[in-house]
């Protein structure tokens, strides 16, 4: 019992807006850029990553925060101390246009949420004890023993993505 | 006496207070054997806590506050509506004039208030007594503010634009508090930025639940007091000399 | 003779003006939720002193009279009164929305609104505010319910169910409201047990009073028969609930004044509080009490409508008076951590807390007001919530002139 004129308003918008659907294949939306991090490899392999980290991250802050388990491997302050490249401005982070999070997060039009209170740089300070060392170029021993032995080839970070790999970061 | 007597007896004195400091670096070994590894959960084994000396609190120092400030990335700032850890309380008795001077942070209750009014849970005890707010889940809705009987918590009230340290996420419309420094105690310190800064050594951080740990031995020995322990809120945080 | 409820027409411009102008009051208040979302609440005039302030003012009151407003509904289904049941549709309808209103006053000056939704499932048996998340949607469930039950007459036989279930859920929620002052037990406004019967009190007065502020306007809009004999009834269970509310709050404070350890308090409030005395006396107790309750019933004034109105419009002015000077002035005199000292700090420790209220928070409180006023303007025109005709004839044939 809607009104005719109703009709053919919902209509005529619903064919305005399809145009959008089909922008999911990524035509006239930039790439993520993916900067190589610090290492040879993730703590865990790079697939298991794309669709899993804000799992791994969710239930892991829990842990930290309710039962001061602060384990590094699974730590988002250690994602940054690996996965922050140089923003615009010279400092590293992972938001910018081109950094880490921001720039698949931005493809994916997921919000993230967490650097609304988790500071998007890695500590400079030395109050904590970083993985990594701050020197750059450094991949230090620590570093690599406490990586996950990798099931084959550890993926080049520098490959474009395609949208199948995103939107199974999606699922 | 004779001579030699005293002699004897000051040597002997000597000695075994030499022993005794040799021993010293042994037991807090040892103390320091038992801390927590970081895949370990924490456990009601410890309990920490503060015993604050405020006869060596000086009126208008806040250098507990300062470096709380500095730790975690807070402003300093003492507008109404900016987030204040700690602060310095200036008391001046009614009639008698008396006035004492001491700083007031969150109590870490073991029956604490803000926990029990907390619509998602995100203010917690932790097993070790900390009491500390999951900002995954604090929805701001300030219960905890109105029910916290010594108004430890600040809300969040603007954003903080990627300022804040890496290892104090804090964030605009969360509630907050002092955190007895969680993250310095995790990584074996066991001590807080206000019991490191204070010039007069008021502040004594320590777990309550040892019985051979400095606090526990203070408290037992010496008359200290809960503020408002009329509530029965058992708060980790003591004070003497009030 | 039969009772038919009909719908309003709501074609006339006076109809869309107002529901157009309550529109736009919702939609200004959507916008101050947005920039207090956006730039935090340090746009509004709430702090690290004064953590609940005009948008709780608003949304306890909304909340509490919505309870009250199903007060008429309950007198018909449960006490059996018959001469209020053409009235209870309209209870029932106006409970709900009201009760929306406030809600949403509530969950968007929330510091983090977007996260409102996991109070579904991460709940704290302690906390009163996760019981609310069930009375509040319970209360929404049955008095729906009820409110099919009267208009559907296939509905019929789960009318006493859904009768006796809301007014009992509406007690228990009353109950829970009060409590959430009630529990607090630092708080030398708060932390007594007589806030829990003192809000179910408070509910009667202040839902009633809307309800004839929202009845009375509507029958004369809508050119509709509204006969004395309603009118007498409303005003009845008014000079009641004035009564009631009035004697709760005076055991209250006069047990106060009777404990040494809060004298302080009741001096500021009563006396030195400034704002919260003048909005206590003359708010609360002269335009909220003492004014209707001598409108409604002396003999010059008791019989006109004009002074029935106005005694409404009084009395829910002295509704937001007694809400701010509970929220507001409870929060306002500071803590008193060390008794028998003067307390000093950078925290505003010993001193009274200052707030005022920036426009945001006016604009949030009179938004969510206009959602309630709103569902009810529409839901008066889409269901078949009013009488035809309250003429006295109609509503009871049988009552003494």
């Amino acid at each position: 019992m809607l009104a005719s004129w109703l009709k053919s308003a919902a209509l005529g918008a619903l064919i305005a807006l399809s145009p959008l659907a089909t922008a999911a294949d990524g035509a006239g939306v930039p790439a993520p850029v993916i900067q190589k991090a610090k290492g040879e490899q993730c703590v865990e392999p790079t697939e298991y990553m794309r669709k899993n980290h804000m799992k791994v991250l969710n239930h892991h802050r829990d842990k930290t925060v309710h039962e001061g388990i602060r384990t590094k491997q699974h730590s988002l302050k250690n994602c940054i101390e690996c996965h922050a490249t140089p923003n615009e401005k010279g400092e590293r982070s992972v938001l910018g246009k081109d950094n880490f999070c921001q720039s698949c997060h931005s493809y994916a039009a997921v919000k993230v949420d967490c650097f609304q209170c988790h500071s998007s740089k890695p500590a400079g300070n030395g109050a904590m004890h970083p993985i990594v060392s701050t020197q750059s170029g450094a991949g230090s021993q620590t570093a690599t023993s406490m990586r996950h032995h990798s099931q084959g080839k550890s993926p080049s970070l520098n490959t474009p993505l395609s949208v199948k790999d995103i939107t199974g970061v999606i699922k | 006496m004779n001579n030699f007597e005293q002699y004897r007896r000051r040597f002997l004195g000597g000695a075994l207070a030499t022993a005794g400091a040799a021993m010293v670096p042994g037991l807090m070994l040892v103390e320091m054997a038992h801390s927590r590894a970081p895949e370990e959960a924490v456990s009601s084994k410890n309990r920490w806590g503060l015993l604050i000396d405020t006869t060596k609190c000086a009126s208008g120092c806040t250098e507990c506050v300062t470096a709380c400030n500095t730790e975690h990335g807070l402003s300093g700032k003492t507008g109404p509506q900016d987030a204040q850890w700690i602060r310095k309380v200036e008391l001046t008795h009614k009639k008698s004039g008396a006035q004492h001077s001491l700083p007031v942070m969150c109590q870490h209750c073991e029956e604490p208030p803000c926990v029990d009014v907390c619509p998602t849970g995100a203010s917690f005890k932790r097993a070790d007594g900390i009491v500390l707010v999951d900002r995954h889940i604090c929805i701001g809705c300030r219960y905890c503010m109105m029910a916290c009987p010594y108004k430890a918590r600040s809300l969040v009230h603007e954003d903080l634009n990627d300022t804040q340290l890496a290892h104090m996420p804090r964030g605009k419309g969360c509630v907050e508090s002092c955190t007895l420094c969680v993250h310095k105690i995790d990584a074996g310190e066991n001590t807080t930025a206000c019991a490191q800064a204070c010039p007069e050594q008021a502040i004594l951080f320590g777990d309550l639940n040892d019985a051979g740990s400095e606090i526990a031995q203070r408290l037992a020995t010496y008359a200290s007091k809960e503020i408002r322990a009329d509530l029965g809120l058992n708060t980790g945080v003591r004070y003497t000399g009030i | 003779m039969q009772i038919i409820n009909r719908e309003i027409e709501g074609n006339s411009a006076g109809y869309w003006a107002l529901l157009g102008g309550l529109g736009a009051l919702i939609l200004i208040g959507l916008f101050a939720a947005y920039n207090m979302e956006h730039h935090g609440h340090v746009i509004t005039g709430m702090n690290n002193q004064i953590v609940w302030g005009l948008p709780h003012v608003f949304a306890v009151f909304l909340v509490v009279a919505a309870s009250g407003a199903l007060n008429v509904a309950s007198v018909a289904g449960v006490f059996g009164k018959k001469a209020y049941k053409p009235l209870a549709p309209l209870s029932a309808l106006l409970a709900i929305a009201l009760l929306a209103g406030g809600l949403a006053v509530l969950m968007l000056d929330l510091g983090r609104a977007d996260r409102a939704i996991i109070t579904a499932w991460e709940v704290n048996p302690t906390s009163v505010f996760s019981w609310n998340v069930v009375l509040y949607s319970g209360f929404f469930g049955f008095t729906a319910a009820y409110l099919w039950t009267m208009l559907d007459k296939t509905a019929k036989p789960f009318y006493g169910f859904a009768a006796y279930g809301a007014f009992i859920w509406r007690l228990i929620l009353t109950t829970g409201t009060g409590l959430i002052f009630g529990f607090l037990v630092a708080r030398q406004a708060f932390g007594t047990a007589l806030l829990a019967p003192k809000f179910i009190v408070f509910s009667l007065l202040y839902g009633t009073a809307i309800y004839v502020l929202v009845l009375m306007p509507a029958y004369i809009w809508g050119q509709r028969a509204l006969g004395d004999e309603v009118l007498r009834r409303l005003k009845n269970m008014l000079v009641v609930f004035i009564a009631a509310s009035f004697y709760m709050t005076l055991v209250y404070h006069l047990t106060n004044v009777y404990f040494a350890k809060q004298w302080d308090f009741e001096r500021f409030i009563l006396q030195d509080g400034g704002i919260y005395t003048i909005l206590f006396w003359l708010g609360q107790v002269v335009i909220g009490y003492l004014v209707p309750f001598i409108l409604l019933v002396a003999p010059n004034t008791r019989n006109s409508r004009s002074m029935l109105m106005a005694s409404a419009v009084m009395i829910v002015l002295g509704a937001l008076a007694q809400m701010y000077v509970t929220i507001v002035g409870g929060q306002a005199f500071p803590l008193e951590m060390f008794p028998g000292f003067i307390e000093k700090s950078s925290f505003f420790d010993g001193e009274i807390h200052a707030y005022t209220p920036s426009h945001w928070e006016w604009m949030l409180g009179i938004g969510g007001t206009a959602i309630a006023l709103a569902m009810v303007v529409f839901a008066v025109k889409v269901l078949r919530i009013l009488p035809e005709s309250l003429a006295d004839d109609v509503v009871d044939p049988h009552a003494k002139k």
